[in-house]
């Protein structure tokens, strides 16, 4: 076969330019091997693709090897073609064209797609930059500070308006629902308030203005002026928030304001600064608090009372005689049954269940077992209430009159009618003259009872000229000494007694028996105390006075 | 001659920064708030207002470093907010009191911590990466390498045109699949496990056996043009991990700063909300 090749190169600038080359074989081989009669020199091309062979019918094309062929765009493994048909091979165009007069057949070959550049190939397949590998800080900047205000912002001030209004089944009426702001809880709520912790417009009530007095005192109205407003006009005691000590969101305790710089700002000089105050100067109990000032009893039949400084060696007018010493010590505390008996404090001073004060002594639970208000030495287990004298006095007449009247009184000295036998009736005459004893021992046996071995053993008893005279002085036992201060004796408890109360020396009622503030001050500092226990104002002394009046005006709060 | 921005200036910035932290741990300790140390006494209120201030100041940077024509100052900016954002862990930490939870405050206290973090990679990634990419092009730029490696692609082609067709095939792998970078943790990890030229190289050389021996003087030479490239490649694959590395931070510090932003507005807003 005779076949004219032609290969065509197209310019950059427009217009092809032809190679031509004459070939006479009888399979013209196509591939890009060098021994291929039609040799492509690419890569892409297997060594040998095809070959073309004349055949009667015309030329005939066919694919050598598993490479397929395309003819007019089909894809084909061989076939007869014809002028005008295009076969594909690998990147190459084969024509078939009109083949000159002198030759059997004719084709042009073209490179349609043509080795690209490289480095821009390489260049387009790569991804060398982070934003190209998929990342964006715009975007992503933009997201995230959405999201958040969205979450943190927008939702929990709009929940407010949600949910504004709505009075919840709780407690006081309060709602404790969780709503969006719980984001913005700054911190553990005191466990007394968790109630209605979810419910923060319950004492933030109003946006932008710090927690009012009045939202506190919709629970605790009560809560009293630290001191008399109107004596002390100071502003930061009048018009204190309440907030400014009882800070919330601080953890589960129930948090007051325990520097002792808010007391002493103010009491370090009280005296200059509210000259009109009775009470002493004092920044640190250490360093600068006065002696303690017990108040006492001065004169318990007017009812007065007086503070005294345990330095001025306070007596304590109680009308009671009482020494500590004697009953403290075993011997001489022989009981009715026989026997002695050791005393302990405990034996009367017991602190009172809530823990607080001291149970009171009474004559019925601590000292009636030994003191007993026997009266009659034939009737030896009859005793008199310990009462009013005219009760004494009753119960004494009653006594010997039914005594009298039943008669058998086993007592010699006794007349004839009180001494026969019980149950004999009496006449008119015989009656007098029984009650007539009966009388006589009643006055008798009150001077006994009303004598220093009953009655004043304990109390001073005044005597007038006849026993319905006779009156016993007032009691007037101190509950507490100290009534401004806190103490608790369940704290102490791991202490002895006598620690602080020189009880085993005391021979009279009337010495004080309270530690001066010097045996406090063995375990007590002050306020920024570390080698001790550091015990700020509020340890003993309270804020609100109960006396006076309360700080949010009932009026107040009744109009909101 | 170049200043690194960490001693800019004779460090005037850091020594700046350490006054500033000093004087508030001291200010902090001194203070002895009535209850416990917190984000609401008047130290508190304080360090918190310098805290926003200097978060505010902080991306300001992000604006300022955008306008052109002011490079020599702008490297102390640089050194400023390198040494004024690092102070912010001292000064929003006791803002907090160390007081922490599950709330809005902790959650921009956390991105604070989160972004400085991340700011503070950057400037381990500005000391430690532009050296190291220096090292590793040698003098060459990338252009001069991607133009070699072109170059190699030509010449491989040429030799393998006159090859069996598996090794042709290969050939045109390594010229058509290979790639540089790719995904973020391809950039990041500076390799290529599917590597068109790493499995042409290692086609090539299973095959080198069992080709003729007309064609052992063109497969070693393939060979060493397909070993010569993989070198270029990871060269330029380190290029592109010692760059990402050097980027990376920021992918993750200014989304978060914007984060903060949103959180630390939320948080002065929030805490003058309920007063």
């Amino acid at each position: 076969m005779e076949l004219r090749l032609a290969f065509l190169t197209r310019r950059a600038k427009g217009g092809v330019s032809t190679k031509e080359d004459a070939i006479s074989a009888e399979v013209v081989r196509i591939g890009r091997g060098t021994e291929n009669e039609v040799y492509l020199p690419d890569p892409r091309v297997p060594l040998r693709i095809a070959s073309l062979r004349q055949t009667p019918n015309g030329l005939f094309c066919e694919s050598v090897g598993d490479a397929d062929l395309r003819l007019n765009g089909n894809v084909v493994r061989n076939a007869q073609v014809s002028v005008g048909d295009v076969i594909g091979v690998g990147p190459y165009e084969i024509v078939v064209v009109d083949p000159p007069e002198d030759k059997d057949a004719a084709i042009t070959v073209e490179l349609v797609q043509p080795v690209g550049d490289d480095v821009k190939e390489l260049l387009a397949r790569s991804r060398t930059t982070l934003s190209a590998g998929g990342m964006n800080k715009r975007l992503w900047s933009w997201v995230l500070f959405l999201v958040i205000a969205a979450a943190f912002l927008a939702l929990p001030i709009s929940g407010q308006f949600l949910h504004a209004g709505r009075t919840g089944d709780g407690p006081m009426g309060i709602k404790n629902d969780l709503s969006f702001d719980v984001a913005w809880k700054s911190g553990e709520m005191m466990d007394p308030h968790k109630f209605f912790a979810n419910d923060c417009g319950a004492c933030h009530q109003k946006a932008f203005e710090m927690t009012p007095n009045r939202a506190c005192a919709a629970c605790h109205g009560d809560v009293r002026h630290h001191a008399d407003p109107v004596a002390f006009p100071d502003k930061d005691l009048t018009e204190a928030r309440c907030a400014s000590c009882h800070k919330d969101h601080q953890g589960p305790n129930p948090l007051a304001h325990t520097d002792q710089r808010l007391c002493s700002d103010c009491h370090r000089d009280l005296r200059e600064r509210a000259p009109k105050t009775t009470l002493a100067n004092a920044s640190d109990f250490a360093r600068d608090h006065p002696q303690f000032k017990p108040t006492v009893s001065s004169d318990p039949g007017k009812d007065i009372w007086t503070r005294v400084s345990l330095d001025d060696s306070p007596k304590e007018i109680s009308n009671l005689k009482f020494p500590h010493k004697t009953h403290l010590d075993a011997k001489k505390m022989r009981t009715p049954k026989g026997g002695f008996k050791q005393l302990e404090c405990a034996s009367c001073h017991t602190v009172e269940p809530g823990g607080g004060l001291m149970v009171k002594v009474n004559m019925e639970t601590h000292c009636s077992e030994c003191h007993r208000l026997t009266f009659e030495p034939t009737a030896p287990d009859r005793q008199v209430s310990h009462g009013k004298p005219e009760q004494v006095l009753r119960e004494l007449g009653e006594f010997y009159a039914a005594r009298a009247l039943e008669g058998g009184v086993p007592d010699e000295t006794a007349p004839e009618v009180v001494r026969r036998r019980p149950g004999t009736p009496l006449s008119v005459p015989e009656r007098k003259e029984a009650l007539d004893w009966s009388r006589e021992r009643t006055v008798k046996a009150a001077a006994y009872i009303f004598s220093v071995s009953q009655c004043g053993t304990c109390h001073e008893v005044v005597k007038g000229p006849n026993p319905a005279d006779w009156t016993v002085q007032p009691v007037r036992l101190t509950d507490r000494w100290q009534p401004m201060s806190r103490f608790s004796h369940v704290k102490h408890r791991d202490m002895e007694c006598t620690d602080c109360h020189a009880a085993a020396d005391s021979m009279l009622s009337s010495e004080v028996l309270l530690p001066k503030i010097e045996s406090c001050r063995d375990c007590h500092g002050g306020g920024a105390e570390t080698a001790r226990v550091p015990s700020a104002c509020i340890m003993c002394h309270g804020f609100h006075s109960p006396a006076q009046p309360p700080m949010v005006d009932p009026k107040e709060m009744a109009r909101k | 001659m170049h200043e690194s921005f960490l001693v800019y200036a004779g460090f005037r910035y850091l020594k700046i920064a350490s006054i500033m932290c000093i004087a508030a741990i001291v200010v902090y300790v001194w203070h002895s708030p009535p209850d416990q140390p917190n984000g609401g006494t008047w130290v508190g209120y304080g360090l918190g207002g310098l805290g926003a201030l200097l978060i505010l100041w902080l991306m300001w940077f992000g604006i300022r470093k955008r306008r052109y024509g002011t490079e020599s100052r702008l490297q102390g900016w640089l050194s400023a907010h390198v040494y004024l954002g690092l102070s912010l862990v001292t000064i929003a930490t006791l803002h907090t009191g160390f007081q922490f939870g599950w709330n809005l405050h902790t959650l921009a206290y956390g991105l604070m911590l989160v972004v400085i973090a991340s700011g503070a990679f950057g400037i381990y990634a500005y000391v430690r990466y532009p050296r190291l990419m220096t090292e590793n092009r040698r003098g060459i730029t990338n252009n001069e390498i991607y133009t070699e490696i072109g170059e190699l692609d030509r010449e491989c082609r040429q030799v393998a045109s006159a090859m069996p067709d598996e090794i042709a095939s290969l050939v045109l792998v390594s010229c058509n699949e290979t790639r540089i970078g790719g995904s973020i943790l391809r950039q990041l990890s500076g390799q290529d496990p599917t590597c068109g030229t790493a499995r042409a190289f290692a086609g090539i050389r299973d095959l080198a056996a069992s080709v003729g021996a007309a064609h052992g003087g063109d497969v070693r030479k393939l060979i060493s043009l397909l070993g010569k490239k993989q070198t270029l490649l990871s060269t330029l694959r380190r290029d592109v991990q010692f760059k990402a590395m050097l980027e990376i931070w920021l992918y993750f510090h200014v989304p978060l700063s914007f984060a903060l932003l949103a959180a630390l507005v939320a948080h002065v807003i929030s805490v003058f909300y309920y007063w």
